[in-house]
């Protein structure tokens, strides 16, 4: 099943999101970002335009998927999430991602991996919303977050769980544009280009040198708080409404979508097949 | 000392003590045993206030200044075990500051989640410096957590008092009110962040352990605090503050 497209754009690589189904995260799609991620450092490293097919970006986890996991299962996907994550933070050369779609929870947080972002103008959201329902973040999303913002915003969006739309995301500062896809798709390659070089790789290996040190390794006590809140009876409820939402998307037509607070969007696939 | 009063699902503290709330070890202890008491079936959210011009007036000089080694380390125990308590608390705890918070009061604000200003004459600052007395290692440790390294700086070696739009403008508090929506933004902060109470109090243990851990591995550092309390220095200092508290003047109280 295909996941990721990785297309040479020399001197770019841009890297696509192709799964589908809101482009959310399940552990192959995870595993194979983390190699093609792996692969490309191994090839060079590349500059990197990180970026989805569709209506969404990333929605975060697939909550479909994850139905009937048990802890072990969890906590696999939740350490393939680890590292995808911390693959892509690490990566040595300039990383853009477009937001072409929502980018929500952990597909927000992706989108915050990387070293800028570009969204957009559309009806797209960007947030990290996870808290709405329950759902608690990983010591790797912290890490991450810490090192881009200062505590009051970080908590606003944690603890808010707000989704914001275009205009927002770039008066907050979550994006550094917003604009039609061409025009967003023209300032993130000249951006990469400009910045291709070995004065960028060599600060930005600096700037995440304490952060790398915390991300070496996972915290098992903090794994263990995740897992809690994840297993905690009213998460299950509210991430079961969540899931027969997604289930009952899937078929119909698109439209409202915005209203609800699930953790993934549904794919464009009912959109090309008439109900 | 301490009135606790559950309004729908939020829990209201009140420092409630003559002489501007100032603290001394049983209020702040009181304080601790509230918000450990809460910890059994929490609220969806604490708001910490007072009533009156003063907030609080930070410790309660008069009464500590004849106190032994003993009796200062009681009250610095106790300070930090208030100022964990409201840090770690399970649930937002949002200060409601209607009034002057100096000094130790200004501190038990910092271990709050956030400040809300009523708007006035109100003034806010971590005025230890002034005194002779540094701010003891855990609430150094909170101040770097809540505020940037420029800011924390300036309030900590400088020990200024602030007004409010200098506390807006510097992120020292989230936002300044009219006094009479002082109390409701506070609750509108707790709903806002609570859409699910347990993903809140799991996402803040993780935010905030870095800084528990950081407490934690200060703790010998305690007996620098004391030991500088005691030193003819600041023992000076002190006294001189006292003298000016007791000196006939009109009082600020409400």
């Amino acid at each position: 099943m295909h996941v990721l497209r990785i297309d040479a754009e020399p001197p770019l690589v841009r890297l696509v999101l192709i799964r589908g189904r809101g482009n959310a995260l399940d552990r192959p799609s995870l595993e194979a970002l983390e190699q093609a991620l792996t692969g490309l450092v191994e090839d060079g490293a590349p500059p990197l335009l990180l970026t989805g097919e569709g209506r969404s970006f990333c929605t975060g986890l697939d909550l479909i998927a994850t139905e009937g996991a048990d802890r072990a299962t969890m906590r696999d996907l939740m350490e393939a999430f680890h590292r995808a994550l911390t693959a892509l933070f690490l990566y040595p050369a300039p990383v853009g991602a477009l937001l072409n779609g929502h980018a929500l929870a952990g597909g927000a947080v992706l989108a915050l991996a990387a070293d800028r972002r570009w969204m957009r103008r559309g009806e797209a959201r960007f947030g990290i919303h996870g808290a709405r329902l329950g759902i608690s973040y990983p010591d790797v999303v912290l890490e991450i977050l810490r090192d881009r913002w200062p505590r009051p915003r970080i908590e606003e969006a944690l603890y808010g769980g707000e989704r914001l739309a275009d205009h927002e995301a770039l008066d907050r500062e979550w994006v550094d544009a917003i604009g039609d896809a061409a025009v967003v798709e023209e300032l993130a390659r000249a951006w990469l280009k400009r910045h291709d070089g070995s004065a960028f790789r060599s600060i930005k290996r600096a700037l995440r040198v304490p952060a790398a040190r915390r991300l070496a390794r996972i915290d098992p006590l903090g794994m263990d708080r995740w897992l809690d809140q994840w297993f905690d009876p009213e998460t299950r409820a509210a991430v079961d409404r969540a899931r027969a939402l997604l289930k009952g998307s899937v078929g119909r037509r698109e439209g409202q979508g915005e209203g609800r607070h699930g953790c993934q969007e549904r794919d464009q696939r009912p959109r090309r097949r008439n109900p | 000392m301490i009135r606790s009063e559950r309004k729908g699902d939020v829990l209201e503290l009140r420092l409630d003590r003559p002489r501007a709330h100032a603290l001394d070890a049983p209020l702040l202890e009181a304080l601790r045993a509230a918000l450990e008491d809460a910890r059994r079936d929490p609220p969806r959210g604490v708001i910490l206030t007072a009533e009156g011009s003063i907030f609080c007036a930070g410790l309660d000089l008069p009464g500590l200044i004849d106190e032994d080694r003993a009796g200062i380390e009681r009250l610095l125990d106790a300070l930090e075990g208030a100022c964990l308590a409201l840090f770690d608390f399970p649930r937002p705890v949002i200060a409601a500051i209607g009034g002057h918070a100096i000094a130790g009061g200004a501190l038990l604000t910092v271990a709050c989640d956030q400040r809300i200003m009523a708007e006035g004459q109100a003034k806010w600052g971590l005025t230890e410096a002034q005194l002779g007395l540094g701010v003891p290692t855990f609430g150094v440790e909170m101040a770097r957590y809540a505020f940037t390294r420029r800011i924390a700086e300036k309030l900590l070696y400088g020990g200024a008092l602030y007004p409010t739009y200098k506390l807006a403008d510097m992120g020292v508090v989230d936002a300044v009110v009219e006094p009479a929506e002082l109390m409701d933004r506070c609750r509108q902060g707790i709903e806002a962040w609570t859409a699910s109470p347990t993903a809140f109090a799991a996402i803040k243990e993780r935010l905030h352990a870095p800084v528990m851990q950081a407490v934690e591995a200060a703790r010998a550092e305690r007996s620098l605090w004391l030991d500088n309390w005691f030193s003819a220095d600041t023992q000076a200092k002190l006294r001189a503050a006292v003298d000016a508290l007791q000196a006939p003047r009109d009082d600020h109280e409400a």
